[in-house]
């Protein structure tokens, strides 16, 4: 087996007690909140023997155990159940909500890498310049300033004062890419200012570190020109640390969509997993989790995959795993 | 009726369709004869014409959820009404109109009613309206699993016949001058499709609009049906939108991205009417009513005394000129005007009196610095200040009282299994109709099985007597009587009408609501 193919089994073998661990916790965080999801479908006019059927229904009435081995029992073969509310299957809530999800999060990174690269870098360049000094006011002020207020601002200014980009919801990109991108733009921008805040402190401080080394003095002593040692000699050994972070970020983008869909009414997985816990809604908080959580392991494969790509020295030998 | 335009619900008033009705025959609730064709007739309103096409697009706080037909939720208030249809329904001034029965008539005991139904009433499947439809929708009403509000007043019926495909005769157990209050909450659907509805694949109903598509959370959709009983109706279609919140809903309709705000804050409500762009609908209905309850089986609250006392702390005219910005009244009976048990002398009660409170207080023994506990839900803001405002006032004369503000499904749960600690708030419905149909059928003030666990004999003794009495005359005194009860038990405690309102762009043209308060679009266009 080569030696990549044998890593990526081998990871893939280690998330199986994380996801197990991270199921059961799932399944019991939802349950830990009052409120009875039979009482609420029932209607107030139901009475006890209706609640009862309900939950028998349900499988509310067994067992936490047993609830659990049913439901992850279903989930390995790819069941996820049925939501409570709608009666829809969670695997098709999730592809109604996943696209809008992915559109949000794909274009806030891009927006990250965007600014946080430039930025980092030139901040490191010219440190303690005026221009490293205005960088690390829009760092400050992106990590300091919480995206749901950002977000709201975006609304008063653009949408409201300004008119000129709808407050909230979606158009898909693939169907109206004229519409779609305005409605996609605050979003996007209000998800992308706290990681690119993050992201262009690490960049700098890991180019500033990168820049000071041997090897890149030498360079400059080759006469190479600036350009070429900044990003071929410096950029590079600068990114495996920042890879790490990147993947990290991915992550958060997610969690942090989960916050920004709700500011924008955007349609994606996070809104709808809040709306199933203020609904007590099991099926579907446990199956967006679960799948959040797998998405999350996939991340961070990438990411160690991606040091390999980035530095040669990091890439699994032949005959066994790094 | 090719080519014609939709006769609303407020036409068919204006036009004096059911006039015979309206003219109040014989006795409350009673409407015998049959009544002219309502589509024969084009209304004053449309005489301009109003545009035809373009789609309505609405937000409001919470997703559709058709799983159970016959439950009453704030959820399919909207969805509903545009779908379906009723057999009978109340103009703004309480007055039976007809709806898919041209007629209706009473047996002078009041212990039958005979519905004749309109012909030629399509279902969005194509299938004809039938008598046997309504008996089917009737007897899911009457089957505690269905959950429905009106299943009280449905188990009232001892026998139901159809002797024609368009006659429904219904033996009731007992005289109920008041049975037609039950056809204004209960919808008509296709009971063949009836397990699409419980699965949310789709509703099939009688109603001007038709299932669209529905998105969990997100959004549902309805197209005009062509086969509509009253012909087409202007809109080509509408969509709701879920919001995440009311001040979102506000902010939507404000920027242009929609052009119906369900219910929107009522803090609001003036600003609104202030910018030339918009255009805001109030129900003067007195349908629902924000209440403050106690749960008579805890301590302090079992004392009737202690609940006098928390009625006297209420300050609702505070409440009303701050918090709803004016849209509400400080009355502590939960009649309005055109109820028949409005007693304006009655709301004047509970005037806000510390004074008085502080004295019941300390007659019941509730020693200065007690604790009671006031449950609120985040889903109706103006209780939550409610709530706040009176622990301030309590804490003046030395009562504590801790606010616990819940989540919707907490709350909902906690009303449902009875378990409020002491005191909650909330919002309740049915209360502009016959007097005994809220106390059948609203959770927080029907007899026995209610909220607060409050069960006197004689509540359900003047209840009992009220349904069957037919003499006017004798009801008001009934009524009277009940009201007193209500009011010097103080386990449910009426604050102010929750008058439902609905923020419109200013092109939006022609929206009225039901006498239930649910937004009416059949003769909505958008003038633009």
């Amino acid at each position: 087996m080569h030696a990549v193919t044998r890593y990526i089994v081998s990871r893939l073998l280690q998330a199986v007690p994380t996801v197990f661990l991270a199921s059961i916790a799932i399944f019991l965080l939802i349950r830990l909140i009052p409120g009875d999801p039979a009482l609420l479908l029932a209607g107030p006019d139901a009475s006890p023997e209706a609640i009862q059927a309900l939950r028998q229904k349900l499988g509310l009435d067994q067992p936490l155990p047993v609830q659990y081995v049913i439901w992850a029992g279903s989930a390995v073969r790819g069941d996820l159940g049925l939501s409570m509310i709608s009666r829809y299957e969670v695997w098709q809530l999730l592809g109604m909500r996943l696209p809008a999800t992915l559109e949000l999060t794909v274009t806030a990174f891009v927006l990250t890498l965007l600014v946080a690269l430039p930025l980092g870098i030139l901040a490191a360049v010219k440190q303690h310049s005026s221009l490293d000094a205005t960088v690390g006011v829009y760092t400050a002020l992106g990590l300091g300033v919480p995206n749901f207020w950002l977000g709201i601002l975006f609304i008063l200014l653009f949408a409201l004062a300004l008119g000129w980009l709808p407050p909230q919801g979606r158009v898909p990109l693939l169907e109206e890419p004229g519409r779609a991108w305005r409605h996609l733009l605050m979003p996007a921008v209000t998800l992308a200012v706290t990681q690119s805040a993050i992201l262009t402190r690490f960049v700098r401080a890991s180019m500033v570190e990168v820049l000071y080394e041997d090897h890149v003095r030498t360079a400059r002593a080759k006469g190479l020109r600036e350009r070429v040692v900044v990003i071929r000699h410096a950029f590079r050994n600068a990114l495996i640390p920042v890879v790490t972070v990147i993947g990290i970020q991915i992550g958060r983008l997610l969690g942090g969509a989960v916050i920004v869909e709700s500011v924008f009414a955007w349609p994606g997985v996070g809104r709808m997993m809040l709306k199933a816990i203020e609904e007590r809604d099991y099926a579907v908080v446990q199956g967006g989790l679960l799948l959040m959580v797998m998405a999350f392991i996939a991340i961070n494969l990438l990411t160690d995959l991606a040091y390999a790509f980035i530095d040669p020295r990091v890439r699994p030998a032949s005959g066994g795993s790094r | 009726m090719a080519g014609s335009v939709s006769l609303s619900r407020r036409s068919l008033l204006r036009l004096g369709v059911g006039a015979a009705c309206a003219a109040g025959l014989a006795g409350p609730g009673i409407c015998g004869g049959s009544q002219p064709a309502p589509t024969s007739t084009r209304p004053t309103v449309f005489a301009g014409g109003p545009k035809k096409g373009g789609t309505l697009r609405a937000a409001q706080l919470y997703d559709i959820t058709p799983r159970q037909p016959h439950s009453i939720s704030e959820n399919n208030q909207m969805f509903y009404a545009q779908l379906m249809d009723t057999v009978v329904y109340f103009d703004h001034d309480m007055k039976p109109q007809p709806g898919l029965a041209e007629s209706w008539e009473f047996s002078k005991d009041y212990k039958t009613l005979t519905l004749k139904l309109r012909k030629g009433v399509k279902f969005h499947s194509g299938r004809e309206l039938e008598a046997n439809d309504v008996l089917r929708n009737i007897k899911n009403t009457m089957d505690p699993q269905a959950g429905s509000q009106m299943g009280g007043q449905a188990r009232l019926i001892a026998e139901m016949q159809t002797p024609d495909k368009y006659t429904v005769i219904l033996a009731l157990k007992q005289p109920s001058p008041s049975f037609l209050d039950i056809f204004e909450t209960l919808y008509i659907f296709d009971m063949d499709s009836i397990a699409d509805v419980t699965s949310g694949k789709r509703v099939v109903g009688t109603g001007p609009f038709q299932w669209g598509e529905w998105r969990p959370g997100e959004s549902f959709t309805a197209k005009r049906f062509d086969g509509f009983w009253k012909g087409p109706v202007p809109l080509d279609g509408f969509e709701i939108q879920v919001a995440k919140d009311a001040q979102s809903v506000l902010v939507s309709l404000e920027s242009g991205a929609i052009d119906l705000a369900v219910n929107p804050l009522e803090k609001e409500i003036s600003r609104l009417k202030q910018d030339k762009d918009l255009a805001v609908l109030i129900s003067e209905s007195g349908n629902q009513w924000y209440y403050l309850s106690a749960n008579v089986a805890a301590k302090p609250t079992d004392n009737k005394l202690v609940r006098q006392g928390i009625n006297y702390a209420i300050n609702r005219q505070r409440l009303v000129e701050t918090i709803l910005g004016g849209v509400g009244e400080a009355t502590c009976s939960p009649w309005p005007k055109g109820s028949k048990a409005f007693d304006v002398e009655a709301g004047k009660r509970y005037a806000y009196n510390l004074d008085k409170a502080k004295a019941l207080f300390r007659e019941a023994k509730l020693v200065e610095g007690a604790e009671i506990v006031i449950q609120p839900t985040s889903a109706h803001p103006a209780m939550v200040s409610l709530a706040e405002m009176l622990n301030a006032d309590l804490a003046k004369i030395g009562i504590k009282l801790k606010v616990e503000t819940l989540d919707r499904t907490t709350w909902y749960a906690k009303l449902q299994g009875k378990q409020f600690t002491h005191l909650w708030t909330g919002a309740m419905g049915f209360m502009n109709m016959d007097p005994t149909t809220p106390m059948l059928q609203a959770f927080p003030v029907r007899v026995g099985n209610n909220a607060s666990n409050y069960t006197d004999p004689r509540h359900k003794q003047l209840v009992d007597a009220a349904v069957v009495e037919i003499d006017p005359a004798k009801r008001k005194d009934l009524f009277k009587q009940l009201t007193d009860l209500l009011l010097d038990e103080c386990f449910c405690m009426p604050v102010t009408p929750n008058k439902r309102a609905w923020g419109t762009r200013a092109y939006v043209k022609g929206l009225d609501h039901s006498a239930y308060d649910r937004v009416l679009l059949d003769k909505v266009w958008l003038d633009k």
